[in-house]
């Protein structure tokens, strides 16, 4: 549904990324045409991706998308029903999870009650029958990634979940897998410890260099993490990207919601010049957005919270009245009503608010057509 | 508010009345084995003589030692029968699950004389001898349908993401046993073995129908004794298995708390990594 070809042609899946801080590492994970099915039902369905070598990489999406089957797939807990998974290009869709060289990080973290932190932490190395000077010094030295140095002996159940947290990562990052997996590593953690995490986490991730796969539900905290995104929604991934692609010029409807691109005024494309086309858009009339399409087909013209500029009633650019201002603290999320019955609504820095905007207030807003994005009605 | 007061006394009254009904019996066995009148219908001072009774008592004695024997011999079977039934219920199709939870829990509600007719018949079918042998099958069908439904509630709990985590990292499905699942199963087999201990301990019924007449066990023993009349000695007999109970769960919870202490004190001294 979302891969069907429409009149209006999409952003690639796969835009010119500019530079990531990863660089262009050689593919270290491949996934061809990945498909898992429960009783006939697809749940992840023609999942390509290749990711490179240290790479922050994230799955976002609704819960019940696939994203989670997805990593578990890579994880070996759970079988791919067709497709391949290349690992640094081996096939090792039919391998055991203990025999692949990919460690996951749990949601519920699954550290193992009856050992301390520092025999959680030995536990892969003990199976690969290091010997106890190194995993010893390796165990100290992953305490101190994590900064958990002295609570070495302690139980689990002894600590908070933020610690927990660091304990699950270490446990898997002192194997030194090719591929870090996380599922929702943070779900669990209260707003401000979610910072500090993730944080912790890209630290961490740049200071080992290991490739991350990312879950979670939370796009804000994909896109403040990650070199690169996955949507992925009703088991397929719809756009990759890097997080500002992906937020700036979502591949289709869904993605433009999951985003927070609100405001979708209903728009025709009229012509078409190079990069961009000329569209009629409703409220903002007549303008020119970076895209292409075919002429006379229906679209959507994204207007992000943040594009549009508030003005004095008298100003140029349609006008509409205020029907709602939220204080936000750095900004303000102001909600207008326009003529013609279309709503709108726009986030503006709380300095640059008048401060006597009220509700019933007649504005005008005015946007810049290179920061608008036309997707398939 | 009133009716809430009202409520509450209520369920205040049921409950001091299960504790009355529950326990007094108790209390007067644990009263009466110390009870130096004898026809126990009027208190006639404080003695040990019933415990040295019995203590003198070879019947007794062999008794008890019938009922310890069997009692252990049941304990390990049915443990061992709950922990392999449960891992091999796993890789059971749902279906098949079910079926093995109905069968486990049909063991627990069938009445015991009906398992014990069964079991007597199919004995005297292939001319197997009652004694020993059949009791302990005969109270291990039973026990280990409750150390099974224990163990099983357990593994619930642990199996999946600590199996999984431990695969994560490398673990084989035997190392992944051994490091993981039984450690984390160990509670629960301490439980499965004290309550079958305790349950073939104390039966009577299958013990009565597959023991033959060679063995005795001490329920059996105190049933034909209390037959005739309610003896001292009866009353020391029940007081002296119920100590050795208590003991024994008192240990076994000593020992958990102990290492669960353990756990916290050495996480505070701390610095040295012992490894």
């Amino acid at each position: 549904m979302t891969n069907d070809t429409s009149a209006l042609a999409k952003a690639p899946a796969n835009p010119p990324e500019p530079a990531t801080r990863a660089g262009g590492g050689a593919p270290v994970l491949k996934l061809r045409s990945l498909r898992r099915e429960y009783h006939g039902a697809a749940v992840v369905e023609g999942v390509d991706l290749e990711l490179r070598d240290g790479e922050f990489f994230s799955f976002i999406g609704p819960s019940g998308c696939g994203k989670t089957t997805t990593l578990r797939m890579i994880a070996g807990l759970e079988d791919a029903s067709s497709g391949q998974i290349l690992l640094s290009g081996k096939d090792v869709t039919k391998v055991p999870a203990h025999r692949r060289n990919v460690h996951t990080v749990f949601q519920s973290y699954a550290l193992f009650p009856h050992l301390t932190v520092a025999e959680n932490i030995a536990f892969g190395l003990r199976e690969r029958k290091r010997p106890d000077q190194e995993i010893r010094a390796r165990v100290s030295r992953m305490l101190e990634l994590v900064e958990l140095t002295g609570r070495q002996n302690a139980r689990p159940r002894e600590l908070s979940g933020g610690m927990q947290q660091r304990v699950a990562l270490a446990r898997s990052l002192v194997l030194d897998p090719a591929v870090l997996l996380l599922d929702e590593p943070l779900g669990a953690l209260d707003l401000r410890l979610r910072r500090q995490m993730q944080l912790l986490l890209k630290t961490v991730q740049q200071e080992v260099g290991i490739t991350f796969v990312y879950v979670t539900h939370d796009q804000e905290e994909a896109f403040s993490m990650s070199d690169r995104v996955g949507v992925m929604n009703a088991g397929e991934l719809v756009q990759v990207g890097a997080p500002r692609d992906v937020y700036e010029r979502p591949a289709t409807r869904f993605v433009a919601d999951f985003v927070g691109a609100v405001n979708q005024l209903p728009a025709r494309v009229l012509g078409r010049s190079g990069d961009t086309v000329e569209a009629d858009v409703a409220l903002l009339g007549r303008v020119r957005v970076p895209a292409t399409g075919e002429i006379g087909a229906e679209a959507l013209c994204v207007v992000r919270p943040e594009v549009p500029a508030l003005g004095p009633a008298d100003g140029a650019g349609p006008g509409c009245l205020v029907t709602d201002v939220s204080f936000e603290g750095p900004q303000t999320s102001v909600g207008l009503l326009a003529a013609d019955g279309i709503a709108l609504t726009i986030v503006v820095p709380s300095h640059s608010l008048p401060r006597d905007l009220a509700t019933g207030d007649a504005v005008t807003v005015s946007v810049r057509e290179d920061n608008l994005w036309l997707i398939p009605a | 508010m009133s009716s809430v007061r009202k409520r509450h006394s209520f369920s205040t009254a049921v409950l001091a009345a299960v504790l009355v009904l529950f326990y007094a019996p108790i209390l007067v066995v644990a009263v009466n084995a110390l009870n130096q009148d004898d026809t126990l219908n009027s208190w006639g001072g404080g003695t040990l003589r019933w415990f040295r009774q019995i203590l003198a008592d070879g019947r007794v004695r062999g008794d008890f030692g019938t009922s310890a024997l069997i009692a252990a011999a049941t304990t390990i079977l049915s443990v061992a029968i709950a922990l392999t039934t449960v891992l091999a219920a796993r890789r059971l199709p749902h279906g098949g699950r079910t079926a093995f939870n109905m069968i486990t829990y049909a063991r627990l509600m069938l009445p015991e004389v009906v398992t014990a007719v069964g079991l007597f018949l199919l004995f005297r079918r292939f001319g197997i001898e009652m004694g020993l042998v059949p009791v302990i099958i005969g109270h291990t069908l039973f026990c280990s349908a409750y150390a099974t439904v224990v163990v099983q509630a357990r593994y619930a709990a642990v199996s999946g993401r600590f199996s999984e985590a431990a695969a994560d990292l490398g673990a084989g499905p035997w190392r992944t046993f051994r490091r993981v699942t039984l450690p984390l199963l160990a509670p629960a087999l301490v439980v499965a073995g004290l309550l079958s201990f305790t349950f073939s301990f104390d039966d009577v019924v299958s013990s009565v129908f597959l023991s033959g007449s060679s063995v005795e066990t001490l329920p059996m023993l105190m049933m034909g004794m209390i037959r005739q009349r309610v003896t001292p000695e009866v009353n020391a007999i029940a007081v002296a298995v119920m100590t050795i109970t208590f003991a024994v769960v008192a240990l076994v919870v000593a020992a958990t708390s102990v290492r669960a202490a353990g756990g916290v004190r050495s996480s505070r001294d701390g610095a040295t990594d012992d490894e």
